[in-house]
């Protein structure tokens, strides 16, 4: 078992840091939104998941190409680490959204295009895992998630753009609220100081967890080799 | 005075969505933490190693 | 390309003659297509107002439906009876053998949508002879039928296979569903086509993505 890297360590500390820092930044030092009042403060950390789950999707799917290309496991370990962590984060950055959305646009769901693409791109996570345990022999298991995860990468975009030309061809547009609370508010200097904050502090964060992940993975592949030759010992 | 009373008070929905993230990364450091220590155990179960 | 062209067709042709033995995949898509029609029709009310914005989407519900049945069966067959291994074993490119379960998949759903429509006209009153709509058809089946065949070839390879396929699939064939329902209805509600013609280039995008990629990556799939 391999010692855990110092820079590791480093990480872990800077992204803490990082996270706490934004966090100040969003409750001392950006103000409250005049129309929408304490509630936009969601906003700040959850664009701040909703990129990580982006970010963990395009790891994805750049590690699924790499696996096809090398054939090495490291690549498969990485692809299912990041699938995971985008699991958690987008269904972080979702209930926060639903949260933000119930004051303003007085409903806790809209079929609005963002929403509604971070949960079809949550739901093809939710099928990647299936999959992945739905096959047992390792090798096969990461040839058939490396082609799910670029699939689904490659569908994304398409999605978003069918779901957002559904929405201007036939607005359901919930009063002109919608146009306020979708990113409608004019960010000044401190706002604009914590929104970038903090989405590099949970990129830095993503990095971070992902590398832990990533250890997981290979500490648990060690384990599944060391499983399979002490069973062929006993025979 | 004025404008702030034009303000709507929104505090108890930032604080859920705080929550929110608070306990949903939270569970997931836990689990993470709990794997790497039931996987930990197995690879010295398996290696005899000390440490 | 002359002989990878053959190799296709053969492989296409095997299946019509499998199918054409027992008509065993092509009669349980069409039941199951009416069987699905008939629920809607309850389900939903389809009384006259209803219909107009309804039943286009009805009508590809359906043959998405009916599609997960053919593709689910024409890949297991070939696992059961151990078909695949002796696809696997022909000398020719992984692909022939993609292309054909592929077109072979499409087919099908095509001949179940040529059986269905004219149901759907006539129980429902749209026109679907109209050659635009038509060629929604056949480019919604074309993508459905393209990421479907990969997919479900996958699928019989795993534990899980029963149950995956419609998981796997649904997501990621949501931008043909979602454009072919909006062309179909633009068609239905005879508007004029620079309404929805931007629904038909995103059909043929996907199609034209899918197939590419698809292509490069099939290889992966049958690698044992």
């Amino acid at each position: 078992m391999k010692a855990k890297p110092r820079l590791l360590t480093a990480l872990d500390i800077l992204s803490f840091l990082m996270v706490l820092t934004a966090a100040g930044l969003v409750f001392y030092y950006a103000p409250v939104e005049k129309l929408m009042g304490a509630v936009q403060k969601v906003f700040y950390f959850h664009v701040a998941t909703a990129w990580v789950g982006m970010l963990g999707f395009l790891v994805a799917a750049a590690a699924g190409i790499f696996y096809l290309r090398r054939g090495e496991e490291q690549w498969d370990i990485v692809g299912v680490s990041a699938v995971e962590i985008s699991l958690v984060f987008f269904l972080i950055a979702i209930i926060m959204g639903s949260i933000w959305a119930r004051p303003i646009w007085n409903t806790w769901w809209t079929w609005d295009p963002r929403l509604t693409t971070a949960s079809i791109v949550e739901l093809i996570y939710a099928a990647y895992m299936l999959l992945r345990s739905g096959v047992d022999d390792p090798e096969r298991r990461a040839r058939f998630s490396a082609i799910y995860a670029l699939f689904g990468f490659i569908s994304v975009p398409l999605t978003f753009i069918s779901i957002r030309l559904l929405r201007t061809i036939h607005p359901i547009v919930i009063g002109s609220a919608e146009a306020a609370g979708q990113g409608g508010f004019n960010m000044d200097a401190p706002m604009k100081m914590a929104f970038f904050f903090s989405l590099a502090a949970f990129s830095v964060f993503f990095a971070d967890l992902l590398w832990h992940r990533i250890r997981l993975g290979e500490l648990k592949a060690a384990v599944e080799s060391l499983r399979v030759k002490s069973f062929q010992e006993e025979k | 005075m004025f404008s702030k009373l034009l303000i709507p008070d929104t505090v108890d929905y930032m604080i859920a969505g705080y929550v929110v993230i608070t306990v949903g990364i939270g569970i997931y450091l836990a689990s993470l933490i709990a794997r790497w220590k039931k996987t930990t155990e197995e690879y010295r179960r398996y290696t005899g190693e000390r440490d | 390309m002359k002989l990878y062209l053959r190799a296709v067709g053969a492989v296409i042709w095997k299946d019509f003659r499998a199918e054409w033995r027992n008509r065993e995949n092509l009669s349980a898509m069409l039941v199951f297509s009416l069987l699905v029609i008939l629920i809607f029709n309850f389900a939903l009310e389809l009384d006259l107002n209803a219909r107009a914005s309804l039943s286009a989407g009805v009508l590809w519900t359906t043959f998405i439906f009916a599609g997960t049945i053919g593709l689910n069966h024409s890949l297991a067959v070939e696992k059961d009876r151990g078909c695949l291994d002796g696809l696997l074993l022909a000398p020719v490119d992984r692909s022939v053998i993609y292309f054909g379960k592929a077109i072979g998949n499409l087919v099908f759903m095509l001949i179940v949508e040529a059986i269905v429509l004219p149901i759907f006209n006539f129980l429902y009153g749209f026109n679907v002879f109209q050659p635009g709509f038509l060629g929604v058809v056949i480019l919604g089946s074309i993508g459905y039928a393209a990421v479907g065949t990969l997919l479900s070839t996958m699928v019989v390879q795993a534990r899980t296979r029963d149950i995956l396929l419609p998981i796997l699939l649904f997501p990621l064939t949501l931008p043909v569903i979602i454009a072919a329902v909006r062309a179909s209805q633009g068609f239905f509600q005879n508007l004029p086509l620079a309404e929805f013609s931007i629904w038909v280039n995103i059909l043929v995008a996907y199609d034209l993505i899918f197939i590419a990629v698809a292509f490069m990556v099939f290889d992966y799939i049958l690698e044992d």
